[in-house]
């Protein structure tokens, strides 16, 4: 009799159970069976009526009806709350097609951008970095590079004037002469600055412009030896399929002196629009320093030998990003800063 | 300096392509930079470097091919007499150091006219007008031989005289083209008995130039000193053919030469001509130099293994005179070449003909110091780390600008910023004087960007500034940050509010304050103190253990307005240098708290007058050792509080490092608070 009782009863909590649709709505159904007044419960309380042989068969029926009904229970919560879920966070989805939004990284300069480069390649031959002043008098921008006044060489130097004795320096040279003055050989160091030359803004050429100089003091320091630093430099610069071209030029202050070209890096030497059809691109100057220089900045040239070097900041930034205009560089336009 | 290979062939056998030699000569210093080939067959440009001199010519050219393609050089040599009339040729040299040699031939019984098609022909080849057949010979052999001439009308010569003199001071004299010259006593001048009839080596006079009519004519062959002619071109604002050379050197041994080849091209021109006479004027003839030179210096120098006979017979080939010793060359050098005076000068002639592309290529050896940047240098990259990483870009203004700038800066009569270093010889207005503060250039890049429609900018500059130091002969030159917002700072910011994202003093201020402690600044105080181009109300000055590092602020609407900007913006500058030198790179560990910290939030109703700065110091300095840190959270103003005050709010964070802290101590110190904020400020807690 007890049997059929709780046969009916299972069937009939499995059916309420799998009716439910809302938490509170399984509450109700968990009260009614398993709570204080529950169905279960109290055919619990009604063993006192079985006879006493049958009660531990009873009772242990009655208890598994009971586990089986609040395992049952349980599941259907899980149910409703995966449910629930479900439905929270298909209503948070997102437009994941919307931009992101936040600051935007600032950009360093392009020009900062090439010196940076520059001066990582150069440290790690083992240069050290120098400085000097932009407002120079004659004797250190000129006059102790072996230009005397007269020096025809001073004509491609078009300079602005403070005072006859005193200029906006026309190259970063004169900070060689400042760091061998204050110093004692050896030297090995790159002067990077900001130079200035008597010249119409074009979109060649701005009045404004920077270069990096370069020094080397030992006792032996020789050509191959400026020719394969700077190599070495170009390489690392502008690819290690670069090759490299030395001829004679003329700098007052260095002798000999050489004029270097690159293997031009979009055409591979072929000529092309950059290299105006030559194949080479022209970056660097340099030389083994002039002795006098040497001995006017405060050492004896038979003892101490070596060589300088010098480039365009703004040159291998047009070259390397493809820059059809120096101008660009200073006119701060946020399209232009922006973009590299 | 054109040169047809028509004429060079004269003078060199060349034996190879026109490209090839103009290769060739470029790899040997004498650049080529195009090959034209036309109506008078190949012509080379040739860019010559100004110690050079000597290639200014066609035998210069061909001198330096001779060497390249070891072959002979065919001179070209010209006899003539000197003449019979003695007193024709009066030629007196009063400045000898300006004029080392001076000769002249009188020629009679000229009849000008064209000259001969071959030698037009050349001329134009060359890039020269033919005029005359004096003229024109005088300039055929400028061209060929280097020596710049001039041929005057003998008979427009007062007493037929030449008198080699400084000018007078305000003598004038009409040049060739036209020009009334002022003349001045530094200047040479190539004078008659009464006045100057030519300024040395520059140009000659009107009035003695060869016309139509001209029957006698004194032609003159000779040098002047570089130096003088460079800065008498220089003054009168001329740069001719021939001073063009004069300046670069010429060779004094041919000043004969070129005097004989004019005039038997004249004779050759013009049957009828005559030698009167020639005069040479040559005090202290010059010899050709003697240089020593050491093989080992050539070798250490270039890194080299040439041995002696290779040296000596590079040397031979350029035509240096070469004598070789056991350990040394004793080289003759010859007078054209100027350019070469001591032993350096030979390592170049040898390393330049052996080509430079020969050498190895090798690093330097030896210690050397590890490479690297200085304090400053890691400052500069900490700087532009910071400030990039504050959604700043960089700019890069220049260091000139107009002098109306501290006008447009707001800045009083007398103001130390207008100490500004002035350029003497502006090409424009607009880069007449240094810039004195990054103000003006961080100014104009708003301006522009808004003109161009790009309104939000939110850039940074890290450059010089300049200020003229009375008494002495270079400015102080520091090094400053500066930064300029406007407009939004967020480019994506959709349902973003505004507050957030617009250039605010705060935002400005939060970007300045990430920077001082990048830099491990410290004591950092901002007080309220106006800068003329700022708004006196929103403009602090910000300053680190006392010392003024700079400031920060809105812009005074008036210095907006002159530069068209539109909408509040904000400006901040700090000294570079002082910041590198007052700030730390190094950093130190401090143990992570082991004990909770904790927190407490405060209101306080305050008048408007009291700030922020007061109410953090009142709390730290009774809060003493157990405060960590002190964070502001709300500024409140409404009609629920009383007319004239505000409400501030801070969240107070306590803790020790040695112990969990206990509601009572806590609760103490509060109380201190809370009593000595009453008393100072009379500041009420809100509960
Ligand atoms: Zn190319």
């Amino acid at each position: 009799m007890i049997r059929d009782d709780l046969l009916r009863l299972e069937s009939e909590a499995h059916r309420r159970l799998s009716e439910v649709r809302s938490p509170a709505e399984l509450d109700e159904v968990r009260r009614a069976y398993l709570g204080k007044k529950g169905s279960v419960t109290q055919m619990l309380k009604g063993l006192a009526s079985v006879a006493p042989e049958d009660r531990p068969a009873a009772g242990q029926a009655i208890n598994d009806l009971k586990n089986r009904v609040s395992a049952e229970a349980d599941a259907v919560m899980l149910r409703l709350e995966t449910e629930a879920e479900r439905i929270r966070l298909e209503a948070e989805r997102l437009d994941v097609t919307l931009p992101g939004r936040g600051p935007a990284p600032g950009r360093r300069h392009p020009l900062t951008k090439i010196m940076d480069e520059i001066k990582g390649i150069f440290m790690g031959l083992g240069f050290q970095i120098a400085e000097g002043p932009e407002v120079e008098t004659d004797y250190y921008n000129f006059e102790a590079l072996n230009m005397p006044s007269d020096h025809p060489a001073r004509d491609t130097q078009d300079s602005f004037y403070i005072s006859d004795n005193v200029l906006l320096r026309t190259h970063t040279s004169p900070v060689q002469i400042r760091y061998m003055e204050a110093g004692k050989p050896s030297f090995r160091a790159i002067m990077p600055g900001r130079t200035y030359r008597r010249d119409a803004v074009t979109s060649r050429h701005s009045p404004i412009f920077h270069q990096v100089e370069g020094l080397v003091i030992d006792r032996n320091v020789t050509f191959t030896d400026l020719k394969g630093t700077l190599t070495a430099f170009s390489q690392r610069m502008f690819g290690q399929d670069t090759r490299m071209r030395f001829r004679p030029d003329f700098f007052p202050f260095t002798e000999p002196s050489a004029e270097i070209a690159i293997s031009c890096f979009v055409c591979k030497g072929k000529g092309c629009r950059l290299c105006s059809g030559s194949g080479w691109l022209e970056i660097l100057g340099a030389g083994m320093v002039h002795p006098r220089v040497i001995a006017n900045a405060g050492h004896d040239p038979e003892e101490w030998q070596g060589f300088a070097f010098g480039m365009g900041v703004e040159r291998i930034a047009l070259l390397k990003y493809g820059i059809d205009d120096i101008r660009y560089f200073f006119e701060n336009d946020l399209r232009f800063l922006k973009q590299l | 300096m054109k040169a047809p290979l028509m004429w060079l062939s004269d003078l060199v056998r060349i034996d190879i392509e026109p490209a090839e030699l103009a290769d060739k000569l470029t790899m040997a210093g004498l650049e080529v930079g195009k090959v034209e080939t036309g109506e008078w067959g190949a012509v080379f440009d040739a860019e010559i470097t100004s110690n050079r001199g000597d290639c200014l010519s066609m035998l210069g050219l061909a001198r330096e091919i001779s060497a390249l393609l070891d072959t002979e050089i065919k001179q070209p040599l010209s006899e003539v007499t000197d003449g019979e009339d003695k007193g024709w040729a009066r030629v007196e040299v009063r400045d000898y150091d300006l004029c080392p040699r001076y000769a002249a031939r009188v020629v009679d019984g000229i009849k000008i006219a064209s000259s001969p098609e071959w030698v037009q022909n050349r001329l134009i080849a060359a890039g020269m007008r033919p005029i005359n057949n004096v003229v024109d010979a005088t300039n055929y052999v400028m061209l060929e031989l280097g020596q710049p001439l001039h041929a005057f009308d003998y008979t427009e010569l007062n007493e037929g005289r030449i008198i080699v003199r400084r000018a007078e001071p305000g003598e004038v004299m009409i040049s060739i083209d036209g020009m009334e010259r002022e003349l001045d006593p530094q200047m040479l001048v190539i004078a008659d008995a009464e006045q100057p009839v030519a300024v040395a080596g520059v140009m000659g006079g009107a009035e003695s130039e060869v016309s139509d009519k001209t029957e006698t004519i004194l032609l003159e062959s000779a040098i002047f000193k570089p130096g003088s002619v460079r800065r008498t071109s220089k003054r009168l604002g001329l740069s001719t053919e021939a001073s063009y050379r004069f300046e670069r050197g010429v060779d004094p041994d041919g000043v004969r030469r070129a005097l004989d080849r004019v005039t038997a091209l004249i004779l050759e021109m013009i049957p009828g001509a005559v030698v009167r006479d020639t005069a040479d004027i040559y005090p202290q003839p010059v010899l050709p130099q003697r240089i020593t030179l050491r093989g080992s210096k050539v070798n250490s120098l270039l890194g080299s293994d040439l041995s002696l006979p290779v040296m000596a017979s590079l040397l031979r080939r350029l035509h240096f005179g070469v004598i070789e010793n056991d350990d040394s060359l004793e080289v003759t050098v010859p007078t054209y070449r100027r350019d070469v005076s001591i032993e350096v000068d030979l390592v170049e002639e040898i390393a330049r003909l052996y080509g430079y592309n020969n050498f190895e290529d090798t690093l330097p050896g030896g210690l050397c110091l590890p490479g690297g940047k200085n304090r400053k240098q890691l400052f500069e990259d900490l700087v532009r780390d910071v400030l990039t990483g504050c959604s700043l870009d960089e700019a890069v203004c220049f260091s000139l600008t107009d002098k109306s700038f501290p006008d447009r800066l707001l800045l009083p009569p007398g103001d130390d910023l207008r100490r500004t270093v002035e350029i003497s010889n502006p090409l424009t207005e607009d880069l007449a004087v240094m810039r004195t503060t990054l103000a003006d250039g961080l100014l104009s890049v708003v301006k522009r960007n808004l003109s161009v429609k790009e309104n939000d900018v939110a850039v940074f500059e890290l450059g010089r500034v300049f200020l003229a130091i009375e008494g002495k002969d270079l400015p102080e030159e520091k090094s400053m940050v500066g930064i300029a917002v406007r407009g939004n700072l967020w480019q994506n910011r959709w349902n973003v509010p505004s507050e957030v994202v617009t250039a605010d003093f705060y935002q400005l201020k939060w970007m300045v304050e990430k920077l001082l402690a990048a830099c491990g600044l410290e004591d950092v105080c901002f007080a309220a103190e106006a800068t003329p181009w700022l708004h006196p109300g929103r403009s602090a000055v910000v300053t680190a253990g006392g010392r003024k590092l700079g400031y920060i602020g809105e812009v005074h609407p008036r210095a907006a307005a002159a530069y068209d900007i539109s909408g509040p913006a904000y400006l901040a500058e700090l000294d570079f240098d002082l910041l590198a030198e007052a700030g730390r790179l190094e950093r130190f560990y401090c143990s992570v708290p082991r004990f909770p910290a904790v927190e407490r939030d405060m209101a306080l109703l305050v008048s408007e007058e009291v700030t922020s700065a007061e109410v953090d110091g009142i709390i730290r300095e009774m809060a003493g050792e157990l405060i960590e840190r002190v964070v502001f959270f709300d500024l409140y103003r409404g009609s629920q509080l009383p007319e004239g005050m505000k409400s501030l709010a801070y969240s107070i964070y306590y803790r020790s490092p040695e112990r969990t802290l206990t509601d009572e101590e806590v609760n103490a110190v509060q109380e201190r608070i809370t009593t000595a904020l009453e008393e100072r400020l009379s500041a009420q807690l809100r509960r």
